[in-house]
C-alpha cells in the first residue's frame, strides 16, 4: 500500500491520480524489477528551485540484505533534482525518535536546520520533525563522494 | 598514540551504541568477528554509517587528528575495512600508525 489511506487497489489509483504536477513519486526496484520500496520528490518550485524529500519507504527487508538500496536510491534521487531539475536545495524532515535515519541524513550532507515540536504522532507518542536542507554544492563536495564509498563497499562485498 | 585494544573499544562501543537504538528483534551480538557489511552482514547501510560516525569521531578524539573510514583509500583496499570488526580495527590501526 503506498499509504495506511489506500486500502485497495481503487484507492490507491485514485490516490496516485491526485498527486499534483508540482511532484514525483518513484517505485524502488531491484535489477530484475522487484518492487521494494518508494520514493518521492514533492513541491518542486521551480521559481526558488527547491523540493522536500519524502515517503522514503524500503520494505522486503530480506530482499535487500547486504544491497545498499537506501544510499542507491538516495543518490538516483539527488541526482535527478540538482543535475537535472537544476534544483539548487533539497529538504526534508526525520522524525526526532529516529536516530540512525537522522545520523545517516546528516553523514551524507543534509545540515540540520531546525526542529518542529510534535509535528508527528507515531505510535502513540508525540515526536519532532527535524527539519534537513541540502545545497546544491553540498551535494557535490561531500554526499556523492560518501554515497560512492558506501555503495563501492557494499558491492565489493557481495562479489567477494 | 592510541592502542589496538583502545581502537576496539571504541568499535564495540559504536556497536553497542547502534544496539541501544535497534528494536529488540533486530539486536545483534558485537564481538572481534562480528560481520559488518556485506549479503551475511550484520549492518544495513543505515547501521554502518551510524558506527562509522561514532568511530571516526572518537578515534580522532583519541588521535588528536582527524581520519576517514569512507575515503578513496579506504576503498581501495584489498580487504574491505567493512568486512568485520577485525578488518576494521586492522585498517584504523593502519592510519593510527601513518605519522600525522
Amino acid at each position: 500500500m503506498l499509504n495506511a489511506g489506500a486500502n485497495n487497489l481503487d484507492e490507491q489509483v485514485n490516490w496516485i491520480e491526485s498527486r499534483p504536477p508540482n511532484e514525483y513519486n518513484f517505485i524502488i526496484e531491484l535489477s530484475d524489477f522487484t518492487p521494494i520500496g518508494m520514493l518521492s520528490l514533492i513541491g518542486i518550485n521551480s521559481i526558488h528551485r527547491h523540493a522536500e524529500t519524502a515517503r522514503f519507504l524500503i520494505g522486503e527487508e530480506d530482499l535487500v540484505r547486504g544491497i545498499p538500496v537506501a544510499v542507491e536510491a538516495m543518490k538516483l534521487i539527488y541526482a535527478f533534482a540538482f543535475d537535472e531539475l537544476r534544483l539548487v536545495r533539497l529538504f526534508g524532515t526525520v522524525a526526532s525518535g529516529n536516530p540512525l535515519m537522522i545520523k545517516w541524513q546528516k553523514y551524507l550532507g543534509m545540515k540540520e536546520e531546525g526542529r518542529m515540536r510534535n509535528h508527528y504522532f507515531i505510535n502513540g507518542k508525540w515526536q519532532d520533525a527535524i527539519i534537513l536542507g541540502l545545497l546544491a554544492d553540498e551535494y557535490r563536495n561531500q554526499s556523492l563522494p560518501r554515497m560512492n564509498a558506501l555503495i563501492s563497499a557494499a558491492r565489493r562485498e557481495s562479489e567477494n | 598514540m592510541i592502542e589496538s585494544k583502545d581502537v576496539l573499544e571504541i568499535i564495540l562501543r559504536a556497536l553497542q551504541n547502534l544496539n541501544d537504538e535497534l528494536p529488540d528483534d533486530e539486536k545483534f551480538e558485537a564481538g572481534p568477528t562480528t560481520p559488518l557489511f556485506g549479503p551475511n552482514a550484520t549492518l544495513d547501510s543505515l547501521a554502518l554509517v551510524s558506527v562509522i560516525v561514532d568511530v571516526e569521531g572518537d578515534v580522532s578524539t583519541a588521535l588528536g587528528r582527524s581520519i576517514s573510514l569512507t575515503d578513496d583509500r579506504a576503498m581501495s583496499q584489498e580487504i574491505s575495512p567493512f568486512d568485520d570488526v577485525q578488518t576494521l580495527l586492522n585498517y584504523i590501526m593502519t592510519l593510527v600508525n601513518e605519522s600525522p
